[in-house]
């Protein structure tokens, strides 16, 4: 059965239910509510954005369902990005993140993964200036503060 | 509108998803440095390193440079935009995994290299217990206890774990308790007390003491299995068992911990020092204790007297907003009549065993809380002391008398610190007294603006200058070192090109051998107008910090000027090795001025040698500076000097004095950098108008590529 999503910019978008369910939010939508034809709407997510979930949701609809380990470090997945995820997630700066935030929205902790990986990488190597750069954000320590971090981490264990 | 990036890095559960798909190191090193969202963040995700910090390298080549301390370190947190550390409170310091995985760690070093670990910082513990222990393992120098969340930390289980102690510092003040030393121990409150309750909870105290000494009994096996302890302090355990002085064993360990003798009531309960000095009969242990730095702590004159009986090579000691307890009700029943008179005798007291006890004394803080010394009281304090060269002061302390007092008083004083909280009192004081003070090199006023007006010269005629310059200009022109907060006192708007021309002229005038110069002024304007282009005189500069809320520019190439003399050949800051570059004729100049002018002049001529080998034309200028400074250096009149000061200083009032000041700065151009040996410039605003930090940093990178430049 055929689900109707609409976006923040009122474009529709008609998906097979499996498809939709990878977002859990949708899922407990479709569960609460029950099956109907209104679309569902998503005022959080833009049309073009929407189209990119959509496309991610497809492709892993036969996917198993994630299960959540607690005791799981995400630092030994932090390289395992699938081909098709690392070519789906070489989009621009600001799609990247409007990817994450729809993922965070929608509750799609796979398609979150994959976009918090993809700005993990693009973090490693980076010096802090560079970081602050690249996300265009401003340096509020004191010379004081930054100082007293230095001589935190010079202490600190590497494990 | 917020983008993308930014609107998913603000949510704190997005950000620290991605963080945690980095590895620690980058966590670390990397991404807790991008801004204090992000340190707090990181800080969440290695909280469970953070609990204790020491880097453990087990590659003993890394040892010495890795391994000299570790710090216990709190969980942070964050109110608003103000940065601050908070503890855990909840959290066990003691059995936290990390204290065993330190353990272990450090025990996994090679024995040799285990003497390296030698300085501990314990932040926020609860528990004094396992810094003890590591204590016990390792020859400590240096331990600092800071906001302990703990009731009790015990003197004597510290000294008697580091003997090798060289700095203690327990300073509880950032969370504004009150900490009570009561004998030998410390013991936190959330409320202020009276002298009465002081007492009272110092008898309370006592009655708890049977059970501190079971507590240390029942560290004792520990303290026997230590292979360092044991055999060094046999009469402390011994002694520490219960055990009279008399029967110490005759060992050269002296720190002993023991009921005195007689036995009385109350005494009997009392865990303390028994030092000869304390007049407990007990032989005392001489300490290497060097620095000692209470913050915000209550201790009996007793324990004092004891622990300063101990610490003949005492050269640092700071007590800020301590409170003494004079707990030998017979010596001072005259002096207990009223508040005043105890406080004075107290002080009195203390004095004498600073006096008695370190003749090494050379820097010192004593400031009592809610207490203000009288006049009296600050006479006798620096008569007391006559060689301490360093004397900090708070402000609550100050009296319009103080200054007089340090002049007359205070003959050895060469460093000058006024800090801790605010004073009303009038900064005129102040300034007279720089005006006579010709020794003083090391100035640092926290929390007092100072008046610009003072500064202001030229409303003075000739005349009036000549005549009355003694008291309008700073003597200290040995000073190297000056931190200093400028204001209005009529509420003008500090940023008149005018008045900003004084100020700069003023201090380079004045204090033309600074190394270390910090101005904090409201609103700084530092248009080519404004004259900071003439701190370029200040040759000696190796750190330069402006702080201010609005730095006011119209151009960049108002900062220009700080180009001048530089070139991308610029080797290492110019060499003021009197044996590399001076040529022989100005060695005997320098032979015949050691002083500073001398080094001055040692500096000026040996670009002279330098510019003669680059065959550039400007020996003119160099030759006429080398000659003003000769002229200078020579002089035998203060007096004299003062006027020529004066004038200049007036002189460099008028904006074409700038014109003139750029021109001649920028001849210099290749040949004679601005602030040769400067090291560090740090420009901290709030808000920049007519430049963007990032210009200004760019220039100074283009200029000085091995500076470091901050800007916020």
């Amino acid at each position: 059965m055929p689900v109707t999503l609409t976006s923040l910019d009122d474009v529709k978008f008609t998906v097979d239910k499996d498809v939709a369910e990878r977002s859990i939010l949708i899922k407990n939508m479709i569960e609460d509510v029950g099956e109907s034809d209104s679309p569902i709407p998503l005022p959080n997510v833009s049309s073009a954005v929407l189209k990119k979930v959509i496309e991610y949701c497809e492709h892993h609809r036969n996917d198993p369902v994630q299960v959540q380990d607690e005791t799981d470090d995400p630092r030994k997945r932090s390289n395992d990005i699938e081909e098709w995820d690392m070519k789906f997630m070489a989009v621009d700066q600001e799609m990247l993140f409007e990817i994450i935030l729809a993922a965070n929205y929608l509750d799609i902790k796979p398609l979150l993964d994959v976009g918090c990986k993809t700005v993990a990488n693009i973090i490693k190597g980076k010096t802090p200036e560079e970081i602050r750069k690249t996300f265009n954000i401003v340096n509020d320590f004191t010379p004081e503060e930054e100082a007293q971090i230095k001589k935190e981490n010079e202490w600190a264990e590497d494990r | 509108m917020a983008t993308a990036t930014a609107t998913a890095l603000a949510i704190p559960e997005v950000l620290a998803y991605i963080l945690a798909f980095l590895d620690h190191a980058d966590i670390r090193a990397k991404a807790a440095f991008v801004c204090k969202d992000w340190y707090l963040l990181c800080r969440r995700l290695t909280k469970a390193q953070y609990h204790w910090l020491g880097k453990i390298p087990l590659d003993k080549r890394h040892l010495l440079q890795q391994v000299g301390s570790a710090h216990v370190l709190p969980i942070i947190s964050r109110s608003s935009t103000n940065y601050y550390i908070r503890p855990f409170k909840n959290a066990s310091a003691y059995g936290h995994p990390d204290w065993s995985q330190l353990h272990k760690l450090l025990g996994e070093l090679p024995s040799e290299d285990q003497k390296h670990f030698c300085k501990l910082v314990a932040k926020s513990i609860l528990d004094l217990q396992p810094t003890l222990e590591l204590a016990q393992r390792f020859q400590l120098t240096t331990l600092r206890i800071e906001n302990s969340w703990m009731d009790t930390i015990s003197l004597d289980q510290i000294l008697l774990a580091c003997p090798n102690l060289l700095h203690l510092d327990i300073d509880s003040s950032t969370f504004g308790k009150r900490v009570f030393i009561t004998n030998t121990e410390v013991t936190t409150t959330a409320t202020k007390t009276t002298a009465t309750e002081q007492q009272h909870q110092q008898q309370q105290q006592q009655q708890k003491c049977p059970a501190v000494v079971e507590s240390c009994l029942a560290a004792l096996p520990s303290l026997a299995s230590s292979n360092r302890l044991l055999p060094r302090f046999p009469s402390c355990i011994s002694s520490a068992i219960g055990c009279s002085p008399s029967s110490l064993a005759p060992m050269s360990a002296k720190l002993t911990l023991s009921t005195p003798e007689p036995v009385k009531p109350r005494a009997s309960r009392q865990f303390m020092f028994s030092a000869g000095a304390g007049g407990s009969g007990a032989t005392s242990l001489k300490l290497k204790l060097k620095r000692l730095s209470l913050n915000r702590v209550s201790l009996t004159t007793t324990v004092l007297d004891t622990l300063l009986a101990q610490c003949p090579d005492l050269v640092e000691f700071r007590m800020r907003h301590c409170t003494v307890v004079v707990d030998n009700s017979d010596a001072h029943q005259g002096h207990q009549e009223n508040l005043e008179n105890r406080d004075s005798a107290t002080r009195s007291m203390v004095l004498s065993m600073l006096q008695k006890y370190c003749p090494e004394l050379n820097s010192i803080h004593f400031s009592l809380l809610d207490s203000q010394p009288t006049e009296q009281d600050q006479i006798h304090m620096f008569r007391h002391l006559p060689t301490v060269q360093s004397w900090s002061i708070a402000h609550s302390d100050l009296l319009p008398s103080t200054f007089e007092s340090l002049r007359l008083h205070a003959c050895a004083l060469r460093s000058l610190e006024l800090c801790c909280s605010c004073n009303s009192l009038a900064p005129e004081t102040l300034h007279r007294y720089l005006c006579q003070a010709p020794r003083l090199q090391h100035l640092s006023i926290d929390n007092m603006i100072f008046p610009v007006e003072y500064l202001d010269l030229e409303h003075l005629s000739a005349q009036e200058a000549t005549r009355s310059s003694r008291n309008k200009v700073w003597a200290c022109r040995n000073l190297r070192s000056l931190q200093i907060k400028f204001g209005s006192m009529t509420g003008n708007d500090t940023r008149a090109p005018k008045q900003s021309r004084h100020l700069f002229a003023y201090i380079a005038q004045v204090c033309p051998r600074l190394q270390q110069l910090h101005i904090t002024r409201g609103l700084m304007n530092v248009q080519q107008e404004g004259g900071l282009c003439y701190l370029s005189g200040i040759e000696s500069l190796e750190r330069l910090t402006l702080q201010t809320t609005h730095f006011q520019t119209k151009h960049i190439s108002d900062f220009g000027w700080i180009k001048a003399g530089a070139s991308s050949s610029l080797g290492p800051p110019l060499s003021l090795s009197p044996f590399s570059t001076i040529s022989s004729d100005t060695s005997a100049t320098t032979v015949s001025n050691p002083g500073t002018n001398g080094k001055a002049l040692l500096r000026l001529t040996s670009r002279i040698s330098r510019a003669r080998k680059q065959s550039r034309n400007v020996f003119g200028g160099f030759l006429s500076r080398v000659t003003s400074m000769r002229s200078r250096s020579s002089s035998p009149d203060p007096l004299l000097e003062d006027k020529a000061i004066v004038k200049r200083i007036i002189q460099q009032g008028s904006e074409e004095n700038i014109k003139a000041t750029m021109d001649r700065l920028a001849k210099r151009s290749g040949v004679d950098p601005v602030w040769p040996r400067l090291e560090s410039l740090v420009l901290d605003a709030v808000k920049y108008s007519g430049v963007s930090p990032e210009s200004m940093a760019a220039i100074v990178a283009e200029a000085r590529p091995r500076l470091v430049f901050r800007t916020f």
